[in-house]
């Protein structure tokens, strides 16, 4: 027990020391530099993938194509063990900082400015992980007349099922991003059962019934098989496909293949009931619903270049019912979403449609409140250092 | 450090490791509502070549 006792307090002391600080902000360094070589080439998407939002950096055999020997690549072809991610680094950043106000700190009215300095980075780290795991982007494009409530995410993917055509409808569904060869989705509601047998998070879908890793599949477009590409530099662009082994209660077990591409949803008919199961964008539900009443656009003379414009639209929600115009720098805030003009187009039957850029993040006063906070702190903390009796601070030089 | 100290740092240790574990695909349900009203409203996009019109009415007229 002493000695386990020991190690721990080896441990703590470790964690919370200054040296440790040092080796982390150097490590944080490493990281960002490599993270944006990696940019040049993968895109920015990729890099905070692989880096920022990382435990643990690819080793250079990971990213390097002989193929394409570019000039970064060559750079840094010695870094064949990987390094922390940030995840990883900022994580024992926070440890260090907590630990250390925790263990070292002394408290007193003399430290408030530190201690103050201190808790603005813990906020503006504790901040960033919030913003991280909850923060959500999305867009929602509506047609003038149309409704909606719920927004499209550009990257993020999920499995969608519903009951009939309704205005109004449940909808239940599975996010396909952290999905894995052998994960079952159970959807209890019609005993539907999905088994992955692969997930290609981009594809290329092939209607060939005679090509060699043809499987007797069942979706709408008739695709046979897929095969995975390259993820694109633009993470909106890719088209993922999922080839599932599918069972309704006791039912006979069949392949479903589901891709992004495929434009209609698949019907599947349980107790006379049709319901409908669905590859798609996921749906980041919204508090309100939205119409679009009208959109305006203005041209710069001669062209279809646009000077401006901007959306009139309905916004309906608990205790909420009323008109507001959203245009370019002039978004929307309600409940933690924002909504910006974001782009328009015609739709087939040439009516006019507008394009919101959607962004949740409860979090977003975070860094700006941190920030304060440690501003605060600093000042304090030289004042009072600047306001201590000479004699005082002789008497710490000796 | 105190022994208070101490037990605080290791529960919050012990609690961020805890954190870190994967978790299975977790079934969302949520309310969706979409549908359109037919509206005649005013039509200001122009069509792509409209521009193209006008630049060649502008030059006829010079």
């Amino acid at each position: 027990m002493p000695f386990i006792y020991k190690r721990l307090m080896y441990l703590l002391a470790l964690l919370s020391s200054l040296r440790f600080a040092v080796w982390a902000l150097l490590l944080l360094m490493l990281v960002i530099f490599f993270g944006t070589l990696y940019q040049v080439n993968h895109g920015l998407h990729a890099a905070q993938d692989n880096f920022y939002y990382a435990w643990l950096t690819p080793t250079i055999n990971q990213w390097y194509t002989p193929e394409s020997p570019d000039a970064v690549s060559r750079t840094i072809s010695w870094m064949l063990v990987p390094l922390p991610g940030g995840l990883t680094v900022l994580w024992a950043l926070y440890i260090n900082l907590f630990l250390s106000m925790l263990l070292k700190f002394r408290y007193g009215w003399r430290q408030v400015g530190s201690i103050l300095t201190h808790a603005g980075l813990l906020l503006l780290l504790a901040g960033g992980w919030i913003t991280h795991i909850t923060a959500e982007e999305g867009y929602l494009t509506l047609q003038e007349g149309e409704a909606s409530n719920v927004a499209a995410s550009y990257t993020d993917w999920e499995i969608a099922l519903w009951e009939g055509e309704r205005i109004d409808r449940e909808v239940f569904a599975y996010s396909v991003d952290a999905l894995n060869p052998g994960d079952l989705l159970e959807f209890e509601q019609v005993r539907l059962y999905l088994k992955v047998e692969s997930y290609y998070r981009n594809a290329e879908a092939f209607v060939d019934p005679n090509a060699a890793n043809t499987h007797v599949t069942f979706n709408v477009a008739g695709i046979t098989h897929l095969e995975a590409v390259p993820l694109d530099k633009n993470p909106e662009r890719n088209m993922p496909g999922i080839l599932f082994t599918t069972w309704i209660g006791e039912g006979a077990r069949e392949k479903l293949l589901l891709y992004a591409g495929d434009p209609s949803p698949v019907m599947l008919v349980v107790d006379d009931t049709p319901w409908f199961l669905e590859l798609r964008r996921k749906r980041i539900p919204l508090p309100i619903k939205v119409k679009l009443l009208d959109f305006r656009a203005e041209f710069k003379p001669n062209s279809t270049i646009p000077s401006s414009f901007s959306s009139r639209v309905n916004v309906q929600g608990p205790g909420m019912d009323r008109q507001v115009i959203v245009e370019m720098n002039r978004p929307f805030r309600h409940a933690g979403f924002t909504y910006f003009q974001s782009s328009y187009g015609k739709a087939d039957d040439g009516s006019e449609m507008s394009t919101f850029a959607v962004v949740h993040n409860r979090w977003m006063l975070a860094p700006y409140i941190a920030t304060g906070v440690t501003v605060i702190g600093l000042i304090i903390h030289f004042g009072m250092e600047m306001l201590r009796p000479r004699r005082e601070l002789k008497g710490d030089s000796k | 450090m105190n022994t208070f100290q101490q037990f605080l740092a290791i529960v919050v240790l012990v609690l961020l490791t805890a954190g870190c574990g994967s978790s299975k695909p977790e079934l969302r349900v949520y309310k969706e509502t979409n549908y359109i009203e037919i509206q005649e409203t005013d039509k200001q996009i122009p069509d792509e070549n409209a521009h193209d019109i006008e630049l060649q009415e502008t030059l006829r007229a010079y």
